[in-house]
């Protein structure tokens, strides 16, 4: 198979998996069966990038190191993203209304502060280190292969996109998912482009850390104070 | 062949009787027929125990004009062609006033073949899926209901968390003939899952991470991958619970000895039992009829933070028949079988009348 076409056919296995199963666990059948698929994809998401890498694509695993540049890069640009996220709720023209936001927690199972830590946790640390070795390492890689380095970091970005459209969706009026979903498009593009760069996924993973946990940050202020 | 309907008599209150009905659900019937019958009452056991265990229970609340209904819930006591087999337990149970009177039975009475039933039991639990003693818990009500009179549905432990999924089913208005419940009445209802006692600090933390991953959306998926764990078919021992029943030693003894209550439970089953709770928990706004709730804050079979979630959930319907009693420093997992029985069975009967004076019988 030429390295084009097997890219093509990883990024088809791939892409669609977290998109499928965030809408089945949300959307067509929640409950057992939704849980169960959306649990699939994961490991799905989680295991394929290693097994195609080793198996297919017959390439050794390697565990990048972070450079010094790259980490200070990442520092910069996760400090100015958190920034943006910490300072959004003040630029709105009118003070960010907590009621909507605490239905939207009690309905989603994090209003109490124990399973808001819980989620914050998770989602700043392994969610974070799975999507940089996802979609900045082993998606960036394919499509780089398959459209070029340029558009690779905004089709990787896309992709990114796609599944948090599809949570936001479940919870969040059209307008917050447009506005939500640009700015995880944001993220994604900047998180390829520092892999792109340093070629490494550790200066994307603390960006990404940075920015989570001020949007966490910013979410606790609402809920809790 | 279909076992026929038995009356049960008791000596000491000769009007009341408990009668067992065969039909699509077994289940027996305790009404006294020296009073009105005013309402009708259909009241599920816990885990591990059986019907019968909740007659004495169901003798009182028939003095007081309340018909109850009890089944075995499925995986639980006896069924099919074993029914009769029991109905000198069902006898002693009815009769008697105080555990040391069943005590008494059990020793004198020939528990031939409580073996195999549990046995039996067992291998029903293994792969029941536990709504359809949700199921049942509707069908009894749906049959209870026929008499147009107050409806309350109750249960203790696993019971009660069946009967809060009955009401709640029965309640929802997609139902082609919901039914509306004069009340609910919980007793220790299993809405949080605990660890055993002897599991360790690691047992509890891996149920309390699973509890809260469940109940956190976007992170069900790790949740379905943590319950694969209980997929595993392994006996559990469940001996520990017949100390923590009671705070009277004989009403343990009683709970050890009994015939009909296991000893073992496989752990898928406590598996399934965990996405009920869920169920519960996420259901409880629709909830919004009056509900009687007794729970000792320190139950040690049962996590009391379920009831104070549930509760929580309840807030919509903040009804002023609703009474909610976590019993400070108190651990009897059976509060009915405990030093506090009489007072929680008046304050249950109690508002049972309260109930019924704000809810007149249904007219056809």
């Amino acid at each position: 198979m030429r390295k084009r076409q097997r890219a093509l056919w990883a990024l088809l296995l791939l892409v669609p998996a977290p998109s499928i199963g965030a809408w089945v666990g949300l959307h067509a059948a929640p409950g057992r069966i939704g849980s169960a698929v959306w649990a699939v994809s994961k490991v799905w998401l989680a295991l394929l990038p290693i097994v195609w890498w080793r198996f297919v694509q017959r390439e050794p695993i390697r565990v990048s190191k972070p450079s010094r540049r790259g980490m200070v890069v990442a520092l910069v640009s996760g400090c100015a993203g958190a920034a943006c996220v910490w300072l959004a709720p003040f630029m709105l023209p009118n003070p960010v209304d907590p009621v909507p936001l605490r239905a939207l927690a009690n309905e989603a199972g994090f209003a109490t502060r124990g399973n808001y830590l819980l989620i914050a946790a998770y989602i700043c640390t392994a969610n974070a280190l799975l999507e940089e070795y996802v979609w900045r390492w082993f998606t960036f890689v394919q499509c780089e292969a398959v459209f070029g380095r340029i558009v690779a970091v905004f089709a990787c970005g896309l992709f990114f996109t796609i599944h948090h459209a599809i949570v936001l969706a479940r919870y969040c009026d059209p307008a917050m998912v447009v506005l939500g979903s640009l700015g995880v498009f944001v993220g994604g593009v900047t998180w390829s482009s520092l892999y792109l760069r340093y070629r490494s996924v550790w200066p994307g993973f603390v960006s990404h850390v940075l920015v989570d946990v001020a949007i966490f940050a910013v979410g606790w202020k609402v809920l809790f104070s | 062949m279909t076992p026929s309907d038995v009356t049960l008599t008791n000596e000491e209150f000769p009007t009341i009787t408990a009668v067992r009905r065969t039909g699509e659900v077994s289940r027996w019937i305790v009404s006294d027929s020296a009073v009105e019958t005013c309402a009708e009452m259909v009241f599920v056991h816990g885990l591990c125990e059986h019907a019968f265990r909740f007659l004495p229970l169901a003798r009182r609340l028939a003095r007081q004009g309340v018909r109850v209904h009890l089944f075995h819930q499925l995986g639980h006591g006896v069924h099919g062609a074993d029914v009769e087999r029991f109905d000198w337990l069902a006898q002693s149970y009815f009769n008697g006033r105080r555990p040391e009177d069943v005590l008494d039975d059990l020793e004198d009475g020939a528990c031939d073949g409580s073996a195999e039933v549990c046995a039996g039991a067992e291998r029903v639990m293994r792969s029941l899926d536990l709504w359809r003693n949700v199921e049942r818990a509707e069908a009894v009500v749906r049959a209870a209901s026929i008499s147009r009179l107050p409806l309350f549905v109750g249960g203790h432990s696993l019971g009660g968390l069946v009967a809060c999924l009955a009401a709640q089913r029965l309640a929802d208005e997609r139902n082609a003939e919901p039914i509306v419940l004069a009340g609910v009445t919980l007793l220790s209802p299993g809405l949080r899952p605990r660890g055993s006692p002897r599991g360790g600090w690691f047992e509890q933390a891996v149920v309390s991470l699973s509890w809260r991953l469940g109940r956190i959306t976007v992170l069900r998926p790790l949740h379905a991958l943590l319950s694969l764990v209980t997929r595993i078919p392994v006996e559990i021992d469940v001996q520990w619970a017949s100390h923590a029943i009671s705070d009277l030693s004989n009403e343990c003894q009683l709970h050890a000895i009994d015939p009909l209550i296991l000893d073992r439970v496989p752990l898928p089953f406590l598996g399934r039992i965990e996405a009920l709770m869920l169920a519960a928990q996420r259901e409880a706004t629709k909830l919004t009829v009056a509900i009687w709730l007794a729970a000792g804050e320190s139950d040690r079979v049962v996590d009391t933070r379920g009831v104070e979630e549930f509760c929580h959930s309840l807030s919509g319907n903040a009804s002023a028949a609703n009474q909610i009693q976590v019993l400070s420093g108190f651990a009897p997992h059976d509060p009915l079988r405990s030093s506090r029985a009489e007072e929680l069975t008046g304050s249950l009967i109690d508002w049972i009348n309260a109930c019924l004076r704000r809810s007149p019988p249904r007219v056809r």
